[in-house]
């Protein structure tokens, strides 16, 4: 049986760079201070009920670890633990930000769908069940486009139609995954007239 | 005794189940989500460790890393609490596996109990009335048409493995049993795998009452007598009240006695409760189903009983004996419950996640005593992630009549600003004829015209 591999979780706060734990579980095999890492490395591994995952330098990353070594061999780690401190390495490959801020690449005349609710927006009644519309769909007034979930309670999203959208529009693209957390007024979609 | 105990759950219950940790001299260690790792409540912990992120699915959900978690933070015992892994049996085993009690009874007891035809066989076995309908499962739509005839409708088609309201059928005559039938069986398979139906006699505008259970390793099990629970909206409870108003005292001590001997032919351990719906025409208790875990409304049942029940429930779990012999469990006066949520009640109860900015319950308002089980303060932002309760308040008086001024005042005098709140329909259904006369069922909502 092959061993299983989590990608370890990057967090970035101004300049500083970590790499933190994917899962509650026992932190061994570390990297050592001074070691690089790069994307698709394997950098130590998570005990969880006694079964190594080998983890996994996220794409884009790479650094000299600093710092010093866990205390312990089998060091307890949560979900979030910051495993390891990098010192970025080169220029470029590190401040390439994994996406940019959505309105800014929608333009001010971009026509958005907005969420009405904070919560979680799906794509399809159920799991198993096709999307209410795909990209390239024409839209008219009141159809269902997807549902939001809030303290699981579920709330169909309708397109509003009326005078403010161009009569004929269609989805040009989701901004928003099928199951992503949005919050209020986050745009869901781009839509585009015809 | 345990000296760690690691709570796989969140908010209210979590702050319940410290308290009681505590008064037991254990130290409490809990499991949160990123939403919740600096939430206030979160501070009545000795301990905490995050799981993942706030989807629960990928936190309070897991049961391999919340086993996990508990094993590295060194505790002894896991209490599952209520929602969440609380009456999954893969999690009890998964805790018994890696050597952690699970605060609850055996994994195949919850499995039994929780796929329906089972749990109903169990409960006959036990000595208690099921509802009249189907002798196990349907062979076909000409059987269930049968039985329909036999127990008169309108009746009720139910998957085995049903759940959250589907693969179930209303039908009002032969009719739509037939179409009824076809449909629920075709939901179930899609939905569950497994098609398999029941049928049972629908009882109409019938009364919810349960019994509250706790049973030890040593054979013991008491009851605590009943809660009153029929003021419900799509089958989630608002208020409770105990005990019944519905009950005398003699079908009181018989439902109770029922109840606990039903429990012990099962050799139930830890908290249970086990549900009754009263045929509103002949006043008959039928077993509905058995919760294996604390429920939300435990509180009234502690204030009328002077029982801990969490702090029993660690207890028995531990291998102790009750405390308290079934004669010397007493109804000390009444109690209700009311629930207020993160709901606007004029708005088709939509839920309303945002910030806090008032947040006081009066408790000292008399003339009984109230108690306020939350785990929000003022200033708190409720998280979109999980369910809407906010605070039970308990009120509780020498009589029905002084526990419902109790709450009155108390709901009277609460402020609570930011976010809209169940708080409007408690105060509506209180004063309505029906709850002051006890005789409300779960048909309605006695009381309450929602206002656009």
């Amino acid at each position: 049986m092959s061993t299983p591999v989590l990608e370890l979780i990057e967090e970035r706060d101004g300049d500083e760079l970590w790499l933190c734990s994917p899962d509650v579980g026992l932190f061994t095999n570390a990297q050592l201070p001074g070691d690089l890492l790069a994307a698709g490395a394997l950098a130590g591994q998570l005990m969880i009920l006694g079964r190594a995952h080998e983890l996994r330098v996220p794409a884009r990353v790479q650094g000299r670890v600093q710092g010093s070594s866990p205390e312990l061999t089998h060091q307890p780690v949560a979900y979030g633990t910051r495993l390891y401190h990098l010192s970025p390495l080169g220029d470029g490959a590190l401040d390439t930000p994994s996406h940019a801020p959505q309105d800014q690449t929608l333009g001010t005349d971009a026509l958005v769908l907005k969420s009405p609710q904070t919560g979680r927006f799906y794509h399809r009644p159920s799991p198993t069940d096709e999307p209410f519309i795909s990209p390239g769909q024409r839209l008219v007034a009141g159809q269902e486009i997807g549902m939001i979930e809030v303290m699981k309670t579920f709330t169909t999203v309708s397109f509003p139609g009326g005078s403010e959208w161009p009569e004929k529009i269609h989805l040009k693209e989701w901004l928003a995954e099928d199951g992503a957390e949005v919050t209020q007024g986050e745009p869901l979609g781009v839509l585009e007239e015809g | 005794m345990f000296r760690r105990l690691f709570i796989a759950n969140r908010g209210e219950v979590a702050v319940r189940v410290a308290r009681a940790a505590r008064s037991l001299g254990i130290s409490p260690i809990c499991a949160v989500s990123e939403a919740d790792r600096h939430a206030p409540w979160a501070l009545a912990m000795d301990e905490v460790i995050c799981l993942g992120p706030g989807n629960p699915e990928r936190s309070y959900l897991r049961a391999e890393a919340t086993v996990q978690a508990a094993l590295q933070t060194g505790c002894a015992a896991v209490h599952p609490g209520w929602g969440f892994l609380a009456e999954n049996a893969r999690f009890a085993a998964l805790c018994q596996q890696h050597g952690l009690t699970f605060i609850g009874p055996s994994p195949a007891l919850i499995d039994s109990m929780g796929l329906k035809w089972p749990s109903k066989q169990a409960a006959r076995a036990a000595g208690l009335t099921l509802i009249p309908g189907s002798e196990g499962l349907l062979r076909d739509v000409d059987e269930a048409i049968q039985v329909a005839a036999r127990v008169g409708y309108p009746v009720m088609v139910k998957a085995d493995a049903g759940g959250g309201g589907r693969g179930m059928r209303h039908c009002s005559n032969e009719e739509e049993l037939r179409q009824g039938f076809a449909q629920a069986s075709a939901e179930a398979t899609a939905a569950f795998g497994n098609g398999d139906l029941f049928l049972e006699k629908c009882l109409e505008n019938g009364r919810h009452i349960e019994v509250q259970i706790l049973g030890d390793r040593w054979g013991n099990v008491l009851h605590l007598f009943e809660r009153e629970c029929s003021i419900q909206r799509k089958h989630q409870k608002l208020i409770e009240e105990s005990p019944s108003p519905a009950l005398n005292d003699q079908q009181r001590q018989d439902l109770g006695r029922a109840a606990a001997q039903a429990a012990a032919a099962m050799n139930y351990v830890g908290a249970g409760t086990i549900e009754f719906l009263m045929d509103a025409k002949t006043g008959n208790l039928h077993f509905m189903e058995m919760n294996t875990r604390l429920q939300v409304e435990h509180g009234i049942s502690e204030c009328v009983t002077g029982i801990d029940i969490v702090r029993e429930q660690i207890r028995v779990s531990a291998g102790e004996k009750l405390e308290t012999q079934q004669a010397e469990v007493s109804l000390q006066g009444h109690a209700i419950e009311c629930r207020i949520n993160a709901e606007d009640p004029n708005h088709d109860f939509r839920p309303t996640p945002g910030k806090l900015t008032q947040f006081q319950i009066p408790d000292n308002l008399g003339p009984g005593t109230v108690r306020v089980d939350t785990h929000v303060q003022q200033g708190d932002t409720i998280p979109p992630h999980y369910d809407s309760l906010m605070a039970k308040i308990i009120a509780h008086g020498k009589d029905r009549p002084e526990a419902l001024e109790t709450m009155r005042r108390a709901l009277d005098g609460l402020q609570i600003e930011g976010v809209t709140s169940t708080t409007p329909l408690h105060q509506a259904v209180l004063i309505s004829d029906e709850f002051q006369s006890g005789t409300y069922n779960t048909g309605s909502l006695p009381g309450w015209t929602p206002k656009r």
